[in-house]
């Protein structure tokens, strides 16, 4: 393998400019953030000699995000919750081929792809219900229905489980929670970190819907830094690393959930 | 695809029932709004609750085409253009190579590589747009005083000539895990033997790259392509984030649309929300990727028919 040796050294050097171009902004940011308004102005670009956390607490209290941490946990696990549930019992029906307009309901949740954006009269009708700025109006149609990964992976669950569960008097609603969930656990936790991650990083229906400082996700408290004329830069990044953080520790630790689940949700289209 | 109808182990009005919760939504929330977009888009309705609304005709259609600055309709549909082939290019190029190199059993340590690609994707968009715009601060930032050891100098997001590369450039960065992963799972399903065969018979890495791997992977690569035009086309945060509303240099069809109806960035000079010129934005977009993924359709089947 001796003539690979240009191409090995031709890879090194392309992995690690992309190294650079991908970790040192997020580095840069870090380095922001714990630095004094005064160091920062005077030399932006310097690394931080000592750790200042005077801005994470200072984002903390100008961003409110103590409260809006509440929030986006609590509009996390609801949002992620329903969607997972109603995404499995859809699912199940569809793929057991138990429905005689299962496909016609597959059809349905495939064509949405194809048809315009629905973003504006979406907010006409929650308008209209009286749900503009509630929990309930932001959170509704916020997790999306992964259905796709879930019917696949009942595919391959063997329809004995099913006669067997019912032969024992197991009903419908308790043999999903009993049994097809246990059994489904690496396509459940996927798609539950999947989009658990995309309500947490919602930002765009936080700025529609919501009004009521009381009701922001964390994002929304970041994005106060945004648009204001003078951006403190370092205390909008602690705020960043702040916002950032769960996300990336739940990534280290749960990547190969993560990467699975949205490599399904892409390959739907 | 024709199955016969399974015999149900459980009562059908449990299933029915399971069903009903998800489609109630999908119907209410997702299709029966997406058509509403083109009726809605023949009116003059805003935002705000309460305010009387009327059909107006084609006026809002004949305000795109004909009142509105051409200069500034034919700014945004060049955007609209350059942002789509600029990330769709940019995008597959370099995630093919990317995912060669961490495929290739020469590189240790390709599952972090992997993972730091990947990362952005987790981070979501606004922690991307704002980590960019501190990177390329235009006043003493990193890039900023690295370009000026070359004696150059630039505006970033902030300048009428870059604004539009930069935020080329953030989506990229952003979305390039995306292309990545799906190209890898690809690349892990084409079988070894084939390359063993290969090198049996004496070839070259390029003679591999040309007559195995991009065969294989083209319906990949023709997935990843699609999912990048049609994406592109809808996506407007980075440029909402990053560059904001107010400057025409990059705005997008899609970005006017969130202008247009939810004043998102819009400064405080417009006050109405007109969320009716609003959906005929959302129209001639969905009309845009209509032809958009057709002219890639096209050009694919020319390309097959030629191979």
């Amino acid at each position: 393998m001796k003539k690979n040796i240009p191409l090995k050294i031709i890879i090194y050097v392309f992995i690690a400019i992309l190294m650079v171009i991908y970790l040192f902004p997020l580095f840069y940011a870090f380095n922001t953030s714990i630095r004094t308004k005064l160091e920062y102005m005077s030399n932006p670009t310097a690394i931080a000699k000592s750790f200042h956390w005077e801005n994470y607490v200072q984002a903390f209290k100008k961003a409110n995000l103590s409260a809006y941490i509440g929030n986006s946990v609590f509009y996390t696990v609801v949002c992620t919750t329903t969607s997972i549930l109603m995404a499995i019992f859809l699912a199940f029906p569809i793929s057991r081929n138990y429905l005689k307009f299962g496909p016609v309901l597959l059809g349905l949740f495939m064509i949405g792809m194809f048809l315009p954006d629905g973003t504006i009269p979406q907010f006409q009708i929650l308008l209209k219900l009286g749900l503009y700025n509630t929990r309930l109006g932001y959170m509704i149609g916020g997790g999306g229905t992964p259905l796709l990964m879930f019917y696949v992976y009942i595919k391959g669950i063997p329809k004995e489980f099913d006669e067997a569960a019912s032969l024992d008097g197991c009903g419908y609603f308790r043999y999903i929670f009993k049994i097809l969930i246990p059994l489904m656990k690496p396509a459940v936790a996927s798609m539950a970190i999947v989009t658990a991650i995309s309500v947490w990083n919602d930002i765009i229906r936080a700025i529609i819907y919501l009004s009521n400082k009381e009701l922001y996700p964390i994002t929304r408290g970041l994005y106060v830094f945004q648009g204001q004329y003078q951006v403190d830069m370092t205390q909008q990044m602690a705020a960043l690393i702040m916002v950032a953080s769960p996300i990336i520790i739940l990534y280290i630790f749960l990547q190969r959930y993560i990467v699975d689940g949205i490599v399904a949700g892409a390959v739907k289209s | 695809m024709q199955q016969q109808l399974a015999k149900s182990a459980f009562p059908k009005w449990a299933l029915v029932l399971g069903v009903l919760p998800a489609v109630f939504l999908q119907v209410t929330m997702g299709l029966i709004p997406s058509i509403t977009t083109f009726i809605l888009s023949f009116t003059d309705i805003s935002g705000v609750a309460g305010v009387p609304w009327k059909f107006i005709g084609l006026d809002n259609y004949k305000e795109f085409f004909f009142q509105q600055s051409s200069r500034d309709l034919i700014t945004v549909l060049k955007n609209t253009v350059i942002f789509c082939v600029g990330v769709t290019v940019i995008q597959n190029v370099i995630a093919l190579f990317i995912s060669l190199a961490l495929n290739s059993k020469m590189v240790k340590g390709r599952g972090f590589f992997r993972a730091v690609i990947f990362l952005p994707v987790v981070l979501g968009v606004l922690v991307t747009s704002l980590v960019w715009l501190n990177t390329l601060n235009p006043l003493e930032g990193p890039v900023a005083k690295f370009i000026a050891l070359f004696g150059l100098s630039s505006g970033f997001f902030t300048s009428t000539n870059s604004a539009l590369a930069c935020v080329i450039f953030t989506q990229v960065w952003m979305a390039m895990g995306y292309s990545m992963v799906i190209n890898l799972a690809g690349l892990q399903s084409i079988s070894n033997d084939l390359y063993e065969a290969a090198e049996i018979d004496g070839t070259t890495v390029y003679q591999k790259f040309k007559y195995i791997t991009l065969p294989l992977l083209w319906p990949t690569i023709n997935v990843n392509i699609m999912l990048a035009i049609i994406g592109s086309l809808q996506s407007f945060q980075v440029i909402l984030f990053t560059t904001g509303g107010r400057n025409i240099a990059t705005q997008t069809l899609s970005a006017r649309v969130v202008y247009y109806a939810f004043n998102i960035n819009a400064g405080s000079g417009i006050a109405a929300m007109r969320q009716g010129y609003g959906a005929t934005w959302a129209m001639v977009l969905f009309v845009f990727i209509f032809i958009a993924t057709l002219i890639y359709q096209r050009a694919v089947k020319r390309r097959d028919e030629l191979t």
